[in-house]
């Protein structure tokens, strides 16, 4: 929460920032990489086949198909017999896991990383709200924030304000989160980090979930002074553990860059093996820009 | 500055000094930064260039410390007033001189000359005044005044050697205050102011003597003690000589500046108790003592004659005769010299000699560069202090 702030205060600023790039997004589509679960209808293809109107294609009867199935005009006419196949369109549950740890304040005092972090997450509830897709909020920060799964309207609202409620502090931990959020194997699942935390054991549950079956995304939120520091020396420290206190000299520096981008390209590879999609957002990079390669299908991402 | 090179070396490290003051070992400022793990480990102390020097006390007193001992290598000295001429006056106030007041006007007349001088253009000329007998004793510029007002013979005898070694320490120690010299005696010059040290001591000084002859006493001013009585045995066994234990054949017997060579046999060893040796032989053995007597003295002769051999009848032998039966109390041996004219004239130039032609000024003590030393070790001590106290208030 800012100093002076009320929550309310704080959601009504986040959604008159976030309302350019509402506009910016509006009409944009978010399409699921695969089928979605049961669920109530929706935007997405299902899994669930044969119910819906829509026709699909035809397939040859096989044993055990629904006899009401079979399409008669077809067998009278060539006399085999055909089932049509319909397909079903479900909604696509989308949680949303946002780092609010200290990391994310940084730097100070714009809290650039976290302000990026909170308008993606913004924009993508958005996105998924437009298509009816249910969406969930979690935030990890000293202390945990939960949202459920909602779809009502003013849901964007009840979202902005929790997020601008949170003030990035501690070192908490996104897996132990991913695990409260229930409904996750069976939907959509963002996580909006700079991955500086547990970032192994995230990874690890997102393996296991995108095996499962759902639809992962991580989301790296980097602050464009952690990629190019400033030319000067001195002493950084790490804001989640301050035992780590290192000199950034010139002679150091070069080979901070060098292990901070070998870093980036191990978790992009981590979770990319892991069958998420990867997308690197840089605080000083326009927010829809970083939203629209989430959106982008697969293989169509930066 | 006798050694420039060193002043200069010591400004470079004074400057050195600085520069590495200005390089400061510090933590530098921290700031956050959360991937601060993926920069190298290493010591949080690192090198910072300041802008302006930390510690400038300790700076000042380590710049000083340095400066100081490069000037103190540099040799400075500290520049003198330079005159055009110096004139050394040697005034004579020895038995030799037989009317002081003669000498003090002489000297008056020359220095005082040479103070109008000085006080009318007082780069051009100065004075020193040397009084000798026995001795010399140099006086500054401004005692030459009053030296001369309150000068009294002595009664001892005269010594122009003692004279030349004064003026020629003068001139050394004047040598880089003026571009030439002069050297002025006021003296009777008479014969017994000579030694035989005078000769090669004179040829150290590189021109002309300006000699303003006084009147000499015409004898010494305490009578002689009469005749002397010789005794002198032929076989050499004067009263109260002991028997040597072993004879031996020295080559020669030395009486004053007479020397007999001759195969002198040695029996007796003369009783030197109370008596004054007069003769020697050539290992420095007494050979010939006087004793005081009521009516003079008595001269003991304990050299073995051999008169087979004719050794009396050899010029040598005479010689040493009559000089045994010289008056009591007068040098024996030594004949009265007179000062050759050419002893004051310049070996080849006037009575100016430039300052540069004395050596440099061996015994000039010159304590700049102690003092700086001195002061140099002080600004180490206030240097070391200053460390300690920084370090303790470091720790604190």
């Amino acid at each position: 929460m800012e100093p002076g702030g009320s929550p309310v205060g704080v959601s009504s600023r986040l959604l008159d920032t976030a309302g350019p790039l509402f506009d910016s997004l509006r009409g944009a589509r978010w399409l699921a990489r695969q089928p979605a679960a049961l669920g109530a209808p929706g935007a997405h293809r299902s899994r669930r086949r044969g119910t819906a109107l829509e026709f699909t294609e035809y397939r040859p009867y096989r044993q055990g198909d629904d006899p009401r199935r079979l399409d008669w005009r077809v067998l009278a006419r060539t006399d085999r017999a055909y089932v049509r196949i319909t397909d079903d369109h479900a909604v696509m549950p989308t949680t949303i896991v946002i780092d609010a740890s200290a990391s994310m304040a940084f730097p100070q005092p714009s809290m650039a990383k976290w302000r990026t972090a909170q308008l993606i997450a913004l924009a993508l509830a958005f996105v998924a709200h437009g298509e009816g897709d249910p969406v969930a909020l979690g935030a990890v920060a000293d202390r945990s924030v939960r949202s459920p799964l909602r779809t009502r309207r003013g849901m964007l609202a009840d979202l902005a304000s929790t997020l601008g409620s949170i003030t990035p502090a501690g070192s908490g931990r996104l897996g132990p989160m991913i695990d409260e959020l229930g409904g996750v194997s069976h939907g959509r699942l963002v996580v909006v980090s700079d991955f500086l935390g547990d970032e192994f054991e995230t990874l690890a549950r997102v393996r296991a979930l995108a095996v499962s079956g759902a639809i992962c995304y991580a989301v790296h939120i980097v602050a464009r002074e952690e990629l190019s520091p400033a030319d000067r020396q001195s002493l950084v420290s790490d804001p989640e553990d301050r035992a780590v206190r290192r000199p950034l000299t010139r002679a150091t520096r070069a080979r901070y860059l060098a292990n901070f981008a070998e870093w980036r390209g191990t978790v992009r590879q981590g979770w990319q093996a892991a069958g998420a999609s990867y997308v690197l957002g840089v605080t000083d990079e326009p927010i829809d820009r970083i939203v629209r390669r989430i959106l982008r299908p697969v293989g169509n991402r930066a | 500055m006798t050694a420039p090179l060193y002043v200069v070396a010591a400004c470079l490290a004074a400057v050195s000094v600085a520069v590495l003051h200005l390089v400061v070992l510090r933590e530098p400022p921290g700031e956050q930064l959360p991937t601060a793990r993926f920069v190298p480990a290493g010591s949080s102390i690192v090198r910072v260039l300041a802008a302006t020097p930390t510690d400038r006390l300790l700076l000042a007193v380590r710049m000083a410390a340095v400066l100081l001992v490069g000037l103190a290598f540099g040799r400075p000295r500290v520049p003198h007033p330079r005159v055009a001429l110096l004139s050394i006056v040697a005034v004579d106030r020895s038995s030799a001189v037989y009317d002081e007041r003669e000498v003090v006007d002489s000297a008056r007349l020359l220095v005082g000359s040479s103070t109008r001088e000085t006080i009318r253009s007082p780069t051009q000329r100065a004075v020193v005044l040397i009084v000798f007998d026995s001795a010399a004793a140099v006086m500054a510029d401004q005692a030459v005044d009053d030296t001369l007002h309150h000068l009294r013979q002595s009664s001892a005898r005269g010594s122009l050697t003692a004279t030349f070694v004064s003026a020629l320490r003068v001139a050394a120690a004047w040598r880089d205050r003026t571009d030439s010299l002069e050297l002025l005696i006021v003296s009777p010059a008479r014969g017994d102011e000579v030694d035989a040290a005078l000769a090669p001591v004179r040829a150290l000084w590189p021109g002309g003597v300006r000699l303003v002859r006084v009147s000499a006493q015409p004898s010494p001013r305490q009578p002689l003690g009469g005749l002397p009585t010789v005794d002198w045995p032929a076989d050499g066994h004067t009263p109260d000589a002991t028997a040597r234990a072993t004879i031996d054949t020295v080559g020669a017997l030395v009486v004053g500046d007479l020397v007999a060579v001759r195969p002198f046999e040695r029996r007796w060893q003369p009783d030197t108790d109370g008596a004054r040796v007069i003769g020697r032989w050539t290992d420095g053995a007494a050979a010939i003592v006087e004793r005081r007597t009521q009516t003079g003295c008595a001269r003991e002769v304990g050299v073995a004659m051999d008169t087979a051999r004719d050794q009396t009848e050899h010029p040598e032998m005479a010689r040493l005769v009559r000089a045994l039966h010289a008056p009591c109390r007068a040098p024996i041996g030594a004949e009265m010299k007179r000062l050759r004219g050419d002893l004051w004239l310049a070996s080849g130039g006037g009575h100016h000699i430039p300052a540069t032609a004395f050596g440099p000024p061996a015994d000039e003590t010159n304590r700049l560069p102690v003092i700086l030393l001195a002061l140099a070790l002080v600004a180490l001590l206030a240097e070391l202090v200053l460390r300690s106290r920084r370090r303790a208030a470091g720790a604190a």
